[in-house]
């Protein structure tokens, strides 16, 4: 029996050393993979990449990863980004988060910050803008073409976003308060807890057709078809703002940043996704 | 894509709270067993409460103890010469797993130090043995089973937190984003295949050294 | 055998859920047994004199050392006392090896020094080969001695051992009495015994201290115990009948039913001549385990007190 119980503990401590195998030699592989470490630099280049730390929305992860590695590759900077929703990045840079670039989507997070005189007025920008657009499953052979279709009776189920937590979902209401046919869509209405379980719904089948953003029906890709796209004035705005955070370190990068976002590859890479320019003016 | 990092993440933060649970744990679900005193039934309450609240909360609760402006925070970057926080470091998302996961250590190990028997705990102090050395002596060899499984479990809610790290360690690639956020990364906009594949090797690892464990915890260590 | 100038002196007061134990009484170096029914406040006393438990009041003083007093607020932690003690359920570290768990107690003694202790004590108590096995490997009697022998490896200034006889059958109860009077000749310490088995008190013994319901009857050397009982207790020591003061026929009858439920087993010990149904080495107070007469005896003595309400 003690031979028993000897072996246990050898097995307890086997267990120790492979975790600690497990975790230190991953640790060598680990740091060479960090998102946007560039992996060439520029011929003769001797300094260390300068590093950014962007907080985007998550709706933006797709385009701004893809982003980042243009930025980088363009300019020797290491941008990290870190996606969640807008809200909780405000909480996290009010708390102290290194944060230099924050991205969020839409105008509530910034202004709240800016009222802290936590980001810099000065540097605040809306990079893009985003339509709302009706999103069916590919193998859909409804006849929408247009909001207005939603009222027919072929179409028995309909999900948003609950407009009462999630933004994609308030603005939903807009639109259809705007048609005016909020009243005979109501009763096939299914919410979703968000953005992301909208896609997900229509993805699946689960409903007939579903009301998102431009960018979660291009997310979406093959499973998802675009039969309708609202007009801008239809919803309030939908602007997805930058703003450099005051106790960023390194302001001029940030900037540089910023206007790369703003410049002629980054609104191509922006419309790639989905987004939109945002509205002049 | 790029598994190994979110991988050797989630383990290293999850090792580091499971020491760290043991350590603070233990002592304290020793004074809960055995031990009547005033307050005694605010630190239940203080010890369960993770519990209780969701992750979106405690993550909240521990962005004000440990931002720029918290205790914790300023007390770190007071040690490090105003420059580091330990927001958005690995450090934080250990700090998250450890406050979810502790409540767990302390109610196993508590039920089994309470039915160590009060005798042996007396014959050790006629014996001459202080507190402190009984505890050490007598008491966790005799609850050691329920420790190790309270670290298991502690361990096993450590590798899967997520709400409350994403709130304080944020979800930076490579540094602090780990399996269950790498996961949910992938599912935001519907790459649940991948997100499934990940899922697989995570449970798998996670599987393997939570059947280890229980086959200890069963077993008992000689001592 | 008295030897030496040792003196334990215990006065105690303790209250607990409306058992009030009021007590006083001295030893010296010698084998002293304390007897009394169940629930008369031995355990509690052994325990007190341990420092396990707390007494409301009183003073406990050992060769001039004062061990507790509450006057003075003086209490000394168990681990500071240096009594050697044997609890009714032996408590053996289940985790450790009979070596270990006798050497448990020692301190600042060298590795060689602690062997050599140990293997002192083990021959002492007849436990040769037995070092490596746990407890639960071991036979009851053996786990006995091991437990005596934990209690004495670090030499304690008196021993304290609480109804150790009380789980073992009768070769086994002379097996541990010869320990015990082994270790009395090798170490000559004093040593309290707690027991309900009158013959063992009457026959072991240099003084016999009688509780009764928390107080001291009786406290001295046999002769000056063993003579005219008046009270059941003293009265089962000397294995005789008790006939109370008062004249009330119900009580008497309880008592009588009582007496005469004892277990009728003999006890046969070491030539002393069996002694009738009396005395039984289970007496067993409790209403729960006396047989239908008692009851019957109970019953009527309720019945007269409840009519006379």
């Amino acid at each position: 029996m003690k031979n028993r119980l000897m072996s246990t503990r050898g097995a307890a401590v086997s267990l120790a050393i492979l975790l600690a195998v497990l975790v230190l030699s991953t640790a060598a592989c680990g740091s060479d993979e960090v998102a946007g470490a560039p992996t060439t630099t520029a011929v003769g280049a001797t300094d260390e990449p300068q590093e950014l730390l962007v907080a985007a929305a998550a709706s933006l992860k797709s385009a701004f990863t893809e982003l980042g590695e243009a930025f980088d590759a363009a300019n020797n900077v290491a941008t990290t980004f870190t996606f969640d929703a807008s809200g909780s990045l405000q909480v996290q840079i009010e708390a102290g988060a290194p944060v230099d670039v924050f991205a969020s989507a839409a105008w509530k997070q910034v202004n709240n910050l800016l009222e802290k005189d936590l980001v810099d007025e000065a540097s605040t920008a809306v990079f893009a803008s985003n339509e709302m657009v009706l999103g069916v499953p590919a193998d859909s052979s409804l006849a929408i073409t247009s909001f207005e279709d939603l009222v027919e009776d072929e179409v028995k189920k309909i999900t948003t976003a609950d407009p009462q937590t999630a933004p994609q979902g308030k603005a939903s209401m807009e639109v259809l308060t705007a048609l005016g046919i909020t009243d005979a869509v109501q009763p096939k209405l299914i919410y979703s807890k968000n953005a992301s379980q909208t896609l997900t719904y229509v993805q699946e089948g689960e409903v007939d057709v579903g009301i998102m953003y431009a960018t979660d029906a291009v997310a979406g890709g093959d499973k998802v078809k675009v039969v309708a796209v609202s007009e801008p004035g239809w919803h309030s705005e939908i602007a997805y703002v930058m703003a450099t955070v005051n106790a960023c370190k390194k302001k001029t990068l940030a900037q540089t940043f910023t206007d790369f976002v703003l410049g002629p590859e980054g609104q191509e890479i922006l419309s790639k996704y989905g987004f939109v320019p945002p509205p002049a003016g | 894509m790029d598994v190994l990092s979110p991988l050797r993440l989630s383990l290293q933060v999850a090792v580091c709270a499971t020491i760290a649970t043991v350590i603070v744990g233990v002592p304290i679900a020793y004074v809960l067993a055995r031990k009547r005193f005033k307050g005694r039934s605010i630190l239940n309450l203080v010890v369960t409460l993770p519990m209780v609240l969701p992750p979106t909360v405690i993550g909240y609760i521990l962005l004000l103890v440990i931002g720029r402006n918290g205790l914790l925070g300023k007390a770190y970057s007071g040690l490090t010469g105003g420059e580091l926080g330990i927001m958005f470091t690995w450090y934080a998302a250990v700090i998250a797993s450890f406050v979810v996961s502790l409540p767990l250590m302390i109610l196993t190990s508590r039920a089994s130090m309470e039915a160590v028997d009060q005798e042996l705990i007396n014959a050790s102090y006629t014996l001459g043995r202080s507190e402190w050395q009984t505890f050490v002596h007598v008491v966790i060899p005799l609850s050691i089973r329920g420790i190790i499984a309270g670290a298991t479990l502690a361990f096993a809610r450590a590798m899967g937190e997520f709400g409350a790290t994403m709130m304080v360690a944020g979800n930076i690639a490579g540094k602090t984003t780990t399996m269950p956020l790498m996961i949910y990364n992938e599912s935001i906009y519907g790459s649940w295949g991948s997100a499934l594949w990940m899922v697989l090797v995570f449970v798998g690892l996670a599987g393997v050294i939570i059947y280890v464990s229980s086959r200890l915890s069963q077993k008992g260590i000689s001592w | 055998m008295v030897t030496g100038d040792s003196r334990l002196d215990v006065h105690l007061q303790k209250r607990v859920d409306g058992f009030c134990l009021d007590v006083q009484w001295s030893m010296g170096n010698e084998l002293a047994v304390l007897f009394g029914y169940s629930g008369s406040g031995k355990s509690m006393t052994m325990r007190m004199i341990a420092g396990l438990v707390r007494p409301d009041s009183g003073r406990i003083v050992r060769d001039g050392e004062v061990l507790y007093d509450s006057d003075c607020s003086i209490s000394v932690p168990p681990q500071e006392r240096q009594f050697g003690f044997v609890g009714q359920d032996l408590a053996l570290f289940p985790h450790m090896t009979v070596a270990k768990n006798i050497a448990y107690g020692l301190k600042g003694l060298s590795r060689e020094e602690s062997h050599e202790r140990v293997a002192e004590f083990i021959r002492l108590l007849h436990l040769k080969g037995l070092g490596v096995r746990l407890p639960r490997e071991i036979s009851g009697g053996q786990r006995q001695r091991v437990a005596l022998a934990r209690a004495l490896a670090s030499r304690p200034k008196a021993l304290l051992l609480d109804e150790p006889f009380s789980a073992l059958d009768a070769p086994l109860k002379a097996e541990l009495w010869d320990a015990i009077r082994d270790v009395r000749e090798h170490v000559r310490i004093p040593i309290l015994v707690v027991t309900h088995d009158p013959t063992d008190a009457r026959t072991e013994a240099d003084r016999i201290i009688v509780y009764g319901a928390g107080q001291v009857l009786r406290c001295g050397a046999p002769d000056e115990v063993l003579c005219d009982p008046d009270s059941p207790e003293v009265a089962t020591l000397m294995a005789q009948e008790y006939t109370p003061p008062n004249e009330d026929p119900d009580c008497a009858e309880g008592l009588h039913a009582l007496m005469a439920s004892l277990d009728s087993q003999s006890v046969y010990l070491r030539g002393a001549p069996p002694l009738g149904p009396q005395s039984g080495a289970d007496w067993q107070p409790r209403l729960s385990r006396r047989g239908p007469g008692a009851w019957i005896g109970y019953l009527k003595r309720s019945y007269s007190i409840w009519s006379k309400l």
